[in-house]
């Protein structure tokens, strides 16, 4: 259904009273709903089954000069469409239903909201802080927000090289709390420090003895502002800041950038150049996942499968150095294209290297992916069904595992996607239930394998031409949103952006697979062991800068 | 007898012409002497061997992830682990100020003592041995429970939850694991008919087909049995869980620092040779040497005497080394298992499958007679089954090693490959 | 051999349902084949090169030389190409750059008085060498650049005021060597001894010797 057939149903069934309007104009459409409506109009719109919107892909937070707002970006994996919600607030008490009972990933956005924008959700069952630190003043992504210039006497911004002496007192140290014994449980802090969190993550654990009866992850650690950052940065210039959002994964967040301004200021981009975006991509999908599964097997006590993950990454990092100059944070494209091209000896060396890689795929299966110690670590352990991930928000890897059958390469073909061949790997129940850990490590291993065909093709097929498209020198989109997504390797990877005509963006907003696929951890929790968590966190391939963003 | 006593009493008729050295007054001032030597060298075999240790297994380490390994402190960084001694010693030794400071001061000298204590009745070559006990193999079994308590100490000692953790951990796995593997050595009891070690290796020969392992099939079972139990009991992954960095980040040295530290890491790799040399000795023949019997060695003095004996030895280090190699390759190669499924395996795998083999193996023992023909048909099969999965691992070994080697060839040619010398 | 993962095996769910001493010798079966696979495959690797080198001692030629041209490291300006458009610093997204242009009032000449690049702030991302029409700003192979305070990471390319330049883009005086304008400038922590290779404290970076008084 289109989003106007889709209004047009809510206005049957509820209304011009609680449906005030869609805004069709914009590029992805958005139905205006009366906030005291929204979450009967959130139920309809779950449980109607022609519109079974299941997957709450983002909630937005938007402090507009006379409302506040909240955007619900809706889609259906059962029917493919999509649609966004939006609700005015007051600006003097902003408060709307939480719908955290309905999507059960509203749970961690409506935190987020509350805690940037400060908007109210009543009925939410935790809402704290969650970026932020809980004696945090004020709520940073509103307008009128002004920080602090000292916290807890460490100065919030850095000082001039030039000025000599250090200005940072530390804080006196606070009493060490002793082992807090509540009952029978015993807490644990596993984190922030820890081998197996993948980052600056804290996890606070309830245990008895072995068995977690609770872990609550705290976030926030990495917590850069970049939503902030790109308000106050010309559209092009956020394209470095993207590569920060996820380290392991900076060239999909650079495409979905890209992608998302393009349509906002209606650019087309060159053939060669779209090819050349599918290479790197796939090259640091390769990376990424390589990451991820060596990881995983190092999580479980194996390591030499990662150090020998490490060495085939390694060539792609030199190929990304010739590529784009960089080993980690690429900032490849652009928008209208790409930096560089890439040139026909690199194509034939990121051929030739693949004809090595393959073997080394094989071999890493029989070092670790067929052993049959990891595969019981694995095999049954956090199970999630099809239902759970799709309520949680999980996306990419970690969804298909459940069973879902969705890739947005190859569902909602964006750049050269369409004209390639492959197949999309959904998760078997391998050796286990359906959406195991282990299911989710085979996932990223096949596709590792999958995205070996798609770069033999793109490199075999790649077209001759220009690498940048037409672009105005200044870009200064037409006041619109857009929501633009690309699969990345931590799965959607979307960008949101409110453009007010200016050269900055109004308000942005990323969506990132880690994110929810942290989100889901504390549900997972109960009754898994501290091996298990630590297999657990592994499996979901969470990236620390990425939640936090 | 004695191997001590007697060596003591040699030297007394000798050095200090008592002929009678029970009703010398100062006898028991030279036993005490050659008791300390003893140890003294017992301590320095197991230093010397777990300093080196730690150097090649990190060398090891490092060749099977294809890259170098420590290669800086000296020639191919051979006095790396001199210079990680020099450096823990001069390192602060902290004590947590939550800690309970009596445990977590003696816990790593439990498990020090624990660990060198079972040099006592290990043998190295015909007739090297601190103490030939009649028990010998009961005290191998009880004296390494003095770890546990010293883990179990620096655990709660500690007082850090991550150390509890593992405390707790490698208590229950050491207390679980001591089954099966004192079943698995009742087996080689059974065919020796001895608790001392010495008599175990003298019950065996020095070709293959007389090692216990090879006598008949349940007795090779057992062997593994025995070797995945004294891993476990060696805190060696896939069983380190106790120290599973990436759960409990270090588990119960978590806290420690310093010699402390040291204590604990050298009596990780002493346990090394501890449960090879127990392997070789129960199971491979110990220190036999082809064609020359103990007893004509035991008959020889002066520097023949010695050779032999530093033969003897070499055969037993030789023999001792591969397992050592097994171990270390093991660590390398495997993930590690989770608690339940350690104990799984132990309880509901170790512990039948010893069940059956000792049950076997006594139905066996009578009704084989020895070196009869079934006895010998055995021993020829067993020798046989062994030598074809030596021949298989060979060959799936160089089947990896040639599984990518037309690929280099390719890109040697290929001039942007960069840096050229990255290739293998 | 066992090369892939696992094809899915029919009833194969878990090794508790079905037969249980089935289930039990194929977990037994299993586990011994996957190591027995694992240890072939570690074994391999014993004798095979290692794929790493012996950084930074023991290469052929330095990792700078060896980057590739586009390589983004620490950013170089060649002040006789630089034009004083300032078109960098406003390409910037993080302002580490920090150019004046004065005006002489008599010749009505324009000099860089300043070019300060914070490499400190500086997150490589390439921006401001691509606004450059001149080729004067550019990134070099260089990447290290530690310091022992911030003030050194600023570095200063204008150490007088340089006339700016009248060239066109892509004409002008050729460009010096890449990087060759960074060595001059940057103060490096370490120096690397051409001889042996090793990399030692730079001598302008020691701490002075403690005067022979002081010692007991």
């Amino acid at each position: 259904m289109t989003p106007t057939e889709i209004h047009q149903r809510l206005l049957e069934v509820f209304g011009p009273d609680d449906i005030l309007g869609l805004e069709a104009e914009l590029i992805d459409p958005v139905i205006v709903v009366r906030p005291g409506a929204l979450r009967a109009v959130a139920t309809h719109l779950r449980d109607a089954p022609e519109l079974a919107m299941d997957f709450l892909r983002l909630l937005t937070g938007l402090d507009r000069p006379d409302a506040f707002e909240v955007v619900y970006h809706l889609f259906s994996y059962p029917k493919r469409h999509s649609v966004g919600l939006r609700a005015r607030l007051d600006r003097e008490a902003p408060t709307v239903d939480s719908v955290w009972d309905i999507w059960r990933t509203a749970e961690w956005h409506e935190r987020e909201t509350w805690d940037l924008v400060g908007i109210t959700f009543t009925g939410h069952p935790d809402l704290r802080r969650l970026m932020m630190p809980d004696d945090w003043v004020g709520h940073p992504l509103r307008k009128d927000y002004q920080k602090p210039s000292v916290y807890h006497s460490i100065p919030t911004t850095r000082p001039k090289p030039s000025s000599q002496a250090p200005t940072h007192v530390f804080p006196p140290a606070e009493h060490v709390a002793k082992a807090e014994v509540e009952g029978e449980w015993m807490q644990v802090n596993m984190g922030p420090h820890h081998p197996a969190t993948h980052g600056v993550i804290n996890f606070l654990l309830e245990t008895d003895g072995e068995i977690i009866r609770r872990a609550r992850p705290d976030v926030g650690y990495l917590h850069r502002g970049l939503e902030k950052l790109a308000e106050i940065t010309p559209y092009g210039n956020t394209m470095p800041y993207t590569d920060r959002v996820d380290y392991l994964g900076s060239m999909f967040t650079n495409h979905g950038w890209a992608m998302a301004v393009e349509k906002l200021v209606n650019v087309q981009v060159p053939p060669r150049a779209e090819y050349c975006r599918v290479i790197a991509s796939e090259l640091n999908r390769i990376a990424s996942h390589q990451i991820a599964t060596g990881a995983l097997a190092m999580d479980i006590g194996a390591y030499t499968p990662f150090i020998h993950w490490l060495r085939e990454r390694e060539t792609i990092n030199d190929i990304m150095e010739i590529v784009c100059g960089a080993r980690l944070t690429y900032n490849y494209m652009r928008v209208g294209g790409v930096a560089r091209d890439i040139k026909q000896p690199t194509l034939d060396r990121i051929l030739t290297w693949l004809d090595h890689f393959e073997p080394m795929i094989d071999e890493f299966d029989r070092l670790i992916s067929n052993n049959e110690i990891f595969i019981k670590r694995l095999a049954n352990v956090s199970t999630i069904s099809a239902e759970e991930a799709v309520s949680f928000g999980l996306v990419g890897p970690n969804l298909r595992a459940s069973g879902v059958d969705w890739d947005i390469r190859r569902d909602e073909p964006y750049s050269v996607y369409g004209d390639l061949e492959f197949k999309v790997i959904v998760g078997q129940g391998l050796r286990g239930s359906v959406g195991d850990a282990y299911d989710r490590f085979v996932c990223r291993v096949l596709e590792i394998r999958e995205s070996v065909k798609i770069l033999r093709q793109a490199c075999l097929n790649i077209p001759e031409g220009e690498v940048q498209g037409k672009v105005p020198r200044d870009l200064k989109p037409t006041a619109n949103e857009v929501y633009a997504r690309v699969e990345g390797a931590r799965g959607e990877n979307g960008f949101y952006i409110v453009a007010d005509g200016q050269k900055q963006p109004y308000r942005v907003r990323y969506r990132t697979g880690s994110f929810t696929g942290m989100s889901i951890i504390e549900h997972l929790s109960p009754g898994l062991m501290v091996a298990d968590l630590v297999a657990l966190i592994g499996s979901l391939d969470v990236v620390a800068p990425e939640v936090d963003r | 007898m004695n191997n001590l006593q007697g060596l003591a009493d040699y030297a007394i008729r000798a050095w200090f012409s008592v002929p009678d050295p029970a009703r010398w007054p100062y006898t028991w001032l030279v036993y005490l002497g050659f008791i300390l030597l003893a140890g003294l060298i017992a301590v320095g075999f197991a230093a010397g061997f777990a300093g080196p240790m730690s150097f090649i297994e990190r060398r090891i380490a490092g060749r099977m992830m294809s890259r170098i390994g420590p290669n800086r402190v000296g020639p191919q960084g051979i006095f790396q682990f001199i210079a990680d001694g020099i450096k823990s010693l001069l390192k602060e030794d902290i004590v947590p100020a939550e800690a309970d400071r009596p445990l977590f001061l003696l816990a790593p000298y439990l498990v020090f003592t624990g660990m060198f204590g079972t040099f006592v009745a290990l043998p190295f070559a015909a007739h090297v041995i601190a103490a030939d006990l009649d028990v010998g193999i009961l005290w191998l079994l009880a004296i390494p429970s003095l770890v546990v308590v010293g883990l179990l100490m620096a655990g709660w000692g500690s007082n850090s939850k991550w150390a509890v953790f593992g405390g707790v951990r490698s208590a229950a796995q050491l207390v679980s694991y001591e089954i099966p593997s004192a079943f698995a050595l009742l087996s080689v009891v059974l065919f020796a008919g001895t608790l001392s070690t010495q008599g175990i290796i003298a019950a065996q020969g020095p070709w293959p087909w007389e090692w216990f392992i090879f006598r008949n099939p349940l007795l090779f079972v057992t062997f593994f049995i025995f070797f995945i139990s004294a891993l476990a009991e060696g805190n060696r992954a896939p069983f380190d869980l106790p120290e599973a960095e990436s759960e409990l980040v270090s588990g119960y040295n978590v806290e420690y620092s310093g010699m402390r530290f040291v204590f604990f890491f050298f009596a990780e790799w002493a346990n090394l040779w501890v449960m090879s040399a127990l392997a070789t000795t129960a199971f491979l023949g110990g220190w036999q040497v082809p064609g020359m019997p103990a007893v004509e060695i035991a008959a020889m003095t002066g520097w023949r005497f010695v050779g032999w004996e530093a033969l003897s030895f070499l055969i037993f280090a030789l023999k001792t080394s591969v397992l050592v190699f097994v171990v270390v390759q093991l660590r390398w190669t495997l993930p590690r298992l989770r608690v339940d499924q350690l104990m799984t395996t132990c309880w509901k795998y170790l512990v039948p499958l010893s069940l059956i083999t000792l049950t076997g193996n006594l139905v066996l023992l009578a009704l084989v007679p020895e070196r009869g023909v079934v006895d010998w048909m055995m021993r020829g099969l067993m020798v046989l089954i062994a030598a074809a999965l030596a021949l298989r691992y060979l060959q799936r070994v160089r089947a990896n090693y040639l599984a990518d080697r037309e690929n280099y060839r390719k890109m040697e040619g290929k001039e942007l490959w960069y840096p050229p010398y990255r290739l293998p | 051999m066992v090369s892939a993962v696992p094809t899915p095996v029919k009833g194969d769910r878990s090794s508790t349902q079905g037969a249980p001493l089935r289930a039990w010798l194929q977990d037994i079966t299993r586990a011994s084949t996957s190591i027995f696979e694992g240890l072939a495959v570690t074994m391999s690797w014993m004798f095979r090169r290692p794929a790493t080198i012996q950084y930074p001692d023991r290469i052929d030629k330095p990792v700078q030389e060896m980057l590739p041209d586009g390589y983004r490291g620490i950013l170089e300006v060649d002040l006789l190409r630089c034009s004083g458009c300032m078109l960098c610093q406003r390409a910037c997204p993080i302002d580490c750059l920090d150019i004046v242009v004065v005006k002489d009032p008599q010749t009505k000449g324009r000099f860089i008085e300043r070019f300060d690049i914070d490499i400190g702030k500086c997150m490589y991302c390439g921006i401001c060498s691509e606004a450059c029409n001149f080729d004067a700003l550019q990134h070099t192979t260089e990447f290290e650049g530690s310091a022992t305070s911030l003030d050194d990471l600023l570095l200063h390319f204008a150490t007088r005021p340089v006339p700016v330049s009248k060239h066109k883009a892509g004409q002008g005086p050729a460009r010096r060597p890449q990087g060759s304008i960074l060595r001059e400038v940057i103060k490096p922590l370490y120096t690397r001894d051409k001889r042996t290779g090793v990399d030692h404290l730079a001598p302008a970076e020691a701490p002075p010797a403690p005067a022979k008084g002081d010692e007991e």
